[in-house]
């Protein structure tokens, strides 16, 4: 279950508090553009949700654009969770005492830009001609750049060597389709290998629906339901029931997270985004990366993406679009794309050593990027994380047996409706 | 005859402590006599009720009612009925239904309850506060509704526990005397616990003396009075109780460690020995005189005419004819 | 003496105050928020009844509402009575005393994280402990926090965990009734249950009622957290309850507005609960006593 993951980092990040004990281990603090510009002062405060290597990187750049800019003091607040993140954001706006930078997901930040509290990018210092075009669509509105984003990454399938050796089962070919994967788990449950493991959400299911040729959301712009009611959509759900049988069940899914369980050895594959890789690092176990398996429609995969929105209240306007800037630029942007944890959004940044190291696993990190290329976006609308909660609400029930397929079509399809129009 | 009530041998220890409440005790209560029960709290005169009631279950012994072992008798069968220290009456509910509670227990119909109550209430003049609830009474009215109750059950035997010991010194009188007489109605008996002698003597057809569970005499009021079979009782039983002296103080020709016990009215004040008077008590129509024998008192019961004064030197002697003996070892009374 | 009064009120002044500036006056506040639509980046704007009304058509409100009355009228009686129960278990004085009626408190001290990972043990279908031994006998159970009943379940099981309080008030006025009217009881005969209708219940009926009352208002406030963190209110809302909701609305969905009227609602529906059972108590009081 994610939730005891989840619940780990609450008490992790309680025990630890948020004192950076190595300050720039990693991340030598190189003068860049932001960093050297004008002389910054003053206080700035900055807050972010993630897991526990997230939030060490993320401390690590602060110490870094702290070292370069030694007249301004930095308060970094690291969150466990994103409901949590989110929930002391808005109690800060309502107290007028939001802080000066804070690090979103695209799928959130509508909410934000709607009620116009968040001061838009300013592109100086900062190469977007550079950036992949994909997060930089996410954090646009009006043809404006609202919020930096920091990184980009796609849905991709974990594969574990091992237990593929073990069970004698030849590691997928990057071009493999959706057939190819359902022989795949065919022939690793059949040596007793749990196949594959995955969320029984909108981060799994969109990808598929989109690979198949059907649309998730009505409108990526202006999005009134999420529609799992075409033939595509149907087949793609079809596709995932069916690996459930030959891997994680939602009775093994409520035992173990995904991604532990994966991190565990348990499971020889997983879907998931870039962001598992600093916890499979960290377990140790071995693993490589693969495309989504081509659909009708190819391999196309989902966005994920974090940017840096700066509070128009601010008092610390320069220091904050400063930061921001130094997270994507070479200094901090080095230090995060060295965690592993995301893939940068600066394409230089994203070639380089530091992101493509071929001594940590993955071996192939060029899937991420390959897979830039036919990445998909969901809505950033005020109302997206409703709708998305209460479409994954259901597809759990869907997955877990305890919601027809025909029952599930509907109510996501009420269900989200009422979401997006509130 | 068989007795009404009577205990062979009665003993009980306590489960947890191993120590005996209660040892050895051999009674009995005949119909329409009544049996006083005192002694110093921890004597064991509750558990002695609580044995004969039901309530406890003898670890040695037997109690017999109307001649049955009552061993295989549960309590609510027994002819017995307790009247418990605060009569425990539940703040909740009427008089009526305090009355009736046991009834209710017992899933009488309710018609029938209603009669029974009525009945006893008239008989203990409580049938105007029927409809009242316990903290609206005296402490007088409380009394009577607890002997109502348990007179309810019609039993043969009462068990009472400090039944006057809630009332004022003015009431007691009144209620002892109509206790008194409706605990022998009917040729009913009582075991009537208290921890005043004055009142066991009073209201007692027999007294049983209690201390530290054991028996130290059961006898008519009047013969406790008269000769107390252990120096306990003759401490414990008369205003003021016996004093007991060695018998060399008084020049009784007797062995060293055998104690005299004089009764106040058996010491002569006006001829005799000298003797200072330590402490004077007056009370009414007569005057208590505490005079110092070797350091320790002999009470001299005199006519308040009598004009003494604490520290003058009074001539007394001891009526040798009424005088006790009792072992120095044993406390027991020589012959 | 008055001087004495007077130096009483000085006393209670912090007190007072605090209360004021910190229950109060929020409190003042969050019911102003309830007329209107805010959402905590741009300023509120008056809406009225509209808010209500809203709220009275929101299928996840009505959802809610059920979710709640389902979760508190299972765990108030089960919480209550389960503090009777354990109180009548160990009121009389023994040997591990101590031991018992700690074990008896000790969930009641537990952080609600804590708790919330120890039931996320407990309910695990492969690794927890009913599911170890029910696998043993060849059943096995599900994920029971993907089934709605399964879920809400265990969220009254951990309600009832936190039963200490209640049950050291109940074992403290147990205590406090006399024997005598026990042992009265069983000279006539009574068995342990007729002795719990006729004597237990009526003399504890006022404690009893007044912890019900209290367990009204707080039993949701003590599954709050550990739903938040176990079944965040799912699944389908079966666990969602009005002050998650609240909280939902108010800061996860920038509705304030919402939020506050839900507030709102969920005190006067206590209120109106507490108030219908201290009628029924006092009737109930007059019924014994005839």
């Amino acid at each position: 279950m994610r939730r005891t993951a989840l619940l780990m980092t609450v008490l992790l990040a309680a025990a630890c508090g948020h004192g950076a004990d190595d300050p720039t281990a990693a991340g030598q603090p190189s003068p860049t553009q932001a960093g050297s510009s004008a002389a910054l002062s003053g206080s700035l405060r900055i807050q972010a949700a993630g897991g526990e290597g997230e939030l060490k990187a993320l401390q690590e750049v602060v110490a870094a654009f702290e070292a370069a800019n030694p007249r301004l003091t930095v308060d970094f607040t690291g969150v466990a969770e994103q409901g949590d993140h989110l929930a002391k954001l808005t109690a800060g706006f309502a107290a007028g005492n939001a802080p000066d930078a804070f690090l979103l997901n695209y799928r959130r930040v509508g909410a934000f830009l709607e009620r116009q509290v968040v001061d838009p990018v300013r592109t100086s210092g900062v190469d977007v001609a550079d950036f992949y075009k994909a997060p930089v669509e996410a954090f646009s509105r009006g043809g404006t750049l609202q919020c930096l984003p920091q990184n980009a990454s796609s849905s991709v399938v974990y594969v574990n060597e091992t237990l593929f050796a073990k069970a004698g089962v030849p590691l997928p070919s990057a071009d493999w389709t959706a057939d190819d994967l359902l022989k795949t788990a065919g022939a690793l449950a059949a040596k007793g290998v749990e196949s594959i493991a995955f969320e029984p959400g909108t981060r799994t299911v969109a990808p598929f629906v989109w690979s198949a040729g059907g649309e998730y959301v009505d409108s990526t712009d202006r999005p009134t339901r999420i529609t799992l009611g075409s033939p595509e959509a149907r087949s793609a759900l079809e596709l995932l029931t069916q690996l459930q049988r030959s891997g994680f069940d939602a009775r093994q899914r409520a035992a173990e997270d995904p991604q532990d369980a994966f991190g565990a050895g348990h499971v020889a594959m997983l879907v998931d985004s870039r962001r598992a890789v600093p916890g499979l690092r960290k377990a140790g176990v071995a693993f490589d990366v693969r495309p989504l398996p081509k659909g009708a429609a190819g391999s196309v995969s989902l966005l994920a993406s974090d940017g840096w929105c700066v509070s128009k209240a601010s008092k610390n306007l320069d220091a904050a679009h400063a930061f921001a800037a130094f997270t994507v630029g070479d200094g901090g942007g080095t230090v995060l794309a060295e965690s592993g944890r995301s893939v940068p959004v600066s394409k230089a940044l994203a070639q380089s050593p530091a992101f493509l190291a071929a001594h940590k696993a993955p071996e192939t990190a060029q899937v991420f990027l390959d897979s830039i290329g036919t990445l998909r976006r969901l809505p950033n609308v005020a109302n997206q994380n409703e709708a998305e909660g209460a479409a994954d609400d259901l597809l759990e029930q869907y997955f877990a047996g305890k919601l027809p397929l025909a029952e599930l079509v509907q109510e996501v399809d009420r269900a989200t409706a009422a979401a997006y129009a509130g | 005859m068989t007795s009404r009530l009577a205990v062979e041998g009665l003993g009980h220890r306590h489960a947890g402590s191993g120590t005996w409440a209660l040892r050895d005790l051999t009674l009995a209560v005949e119909p329409g006599q009544v049996l006083a029960v005192v002694g110093p709290s921890g004597s064991g005169k509750t558990t002695l009720l609580r044995l004969v009631c039901g309530l406890l279950r003898p670890t040695e012994g037997r109690v017999l009612l109307d001649g049955v072992d009552a061993a295989a008798v549960p309590p609510e069968r027994r002819p017995v009925a307790m009247v418990f220290q605060g009569y425990a009456l539940f703040p909740h509910l009427t008089v009526r239904d305090n009355i009736a509670f046991g009834l209710a227990v017992r899933r009488v119909p309710r018609a029938q309850r209603r009669a029974r109550v009525d009945e006893v209430a008239a008989t203990l003049r409580v049938d105007g506060l029927l409809d009242r609830l316990p903290v609206e009474l005296s402490g007088g009215e409380r009394q009577r509704v607890a002997l109502a109750r348990a007179l309810v059950r019609d039993p043969r035997v009462f068990c009472l526990d400090e039944p006057l010991s809630s009332l004022d010194p003015v009431l007691r009188v009144e209620a002892r005397r109509a206790l008194s007489a409706l605990l022998r109605a009917d040729g009913r008996s009582a075991v009537y616990v208290t921890h005043d002698q004055a009142e066991a003597t009073t209201v007692g057809d027999q007294v049983a003396v209690l201390r530290e569970g054991q028996l130290e005499q059961v006898a008519t009021p009047r013969e406790l009075y008269a000769r107390p079979a252990t120096s306990f009782v003759a401490r414990f039983v008369g205003t003021p109780p016996m004093s007991l002296l060695p018998a060399a103080a008084l020049d009784v020709p007797a062995r060293a460690d055998v104690l005299v016990g004089v009764r106040a009215e058996d010491v002569h004040v006006g001829a005799g020995k000298p003797y200072v008077v330590r402490e004077v008590e007056e009370h009414g129509h007569e005057q208590l005189l505490a005079l110092d024998v070797g350091g320790i008192d002999l009470v001299a019961r005199v006519p308040l005419v009598m004009n003494v004064r604490v520290g003058e030197t009074v001539l007394a002697q001891v009526n040798p004819v009424r005088i006790r003996l009792y072992d120095g070892a044993t406390g027991r009374l020589l012959p | 003496m008055t001087g004495y009064r007077a130096g009483l009120r000085w006393l209670l002044l912090p007190w007072l105050l605090g209360t004021l500036l910190l229950v109060v006056g929020p409190a003042l506040i969050t019911a102003g928020f309830a007329f209107t639509r805010y959402d905590a980046l741009s300023p509120p704007q008056l809406a009225g009844f509209a808010v209500f009304r809203d709220l009275w058509s929101d299928v996840e409100f009505r959802r809610a509402l059920v979710s709640t009355l389902v979760i508190v009228a299972l765990a108030v009686p089960l919480r209550v009575g389960g503090g009777l129960l354990l109180a009548l278990l160990l009121h009389r004085r023994r040997r591990l005393d101590a031991a018992t009626r700690a074990a008896a408190y000790a969930p009641s001290v537990v952080p609600d994280v804590a708790i919330a990972l120890v039931w996320l043990w407990v309910v695990n279908p492969v690794y927890g402990p009913i599911g170890l031994i029910t696998s043993a006998f060849g059943a096995g159970i599900g994920a029971v926090l993907l089934d709605p009943a399964g879920a809400r379940l265990t969220v009254v099981a951990i309600s009832v965990l936190s039963l200490g309080e209640g049950f050291l008030v109940l074992l403290a006025a147990r205590r406090e009734l006399p024997q005598p009217l026990y042992d009265l009881a069983r000279t006539e005969g009574a068995g342990v249950l007729t002795e719990f209708r006729l004597v237990t219940l009526p003399l504890l009926a006022p404690v009893l009622g007044l912890l019900t009352a209290r367990d009204l208002v707080v039993s949701l406030q003590v599954v709050m957290v550990p739903t938040l963190l176990l079944t965040n209110g799912g699944p389908l809302g079966a666990t969602k309850t009005l002050p998650l909701l609240a909280y939902e609305r108010g800061f996860r969905e920038l509705e304030l507005g919402d939020g506050a009227a839900i507030a709102l609602l969920l005190t006067l529906l206590t209120g109106l609960v507490v108030a219908v059972q201290f009628r029924l108590l006092r009737r109930w009081n007059r019924a014994v006593a005839t």
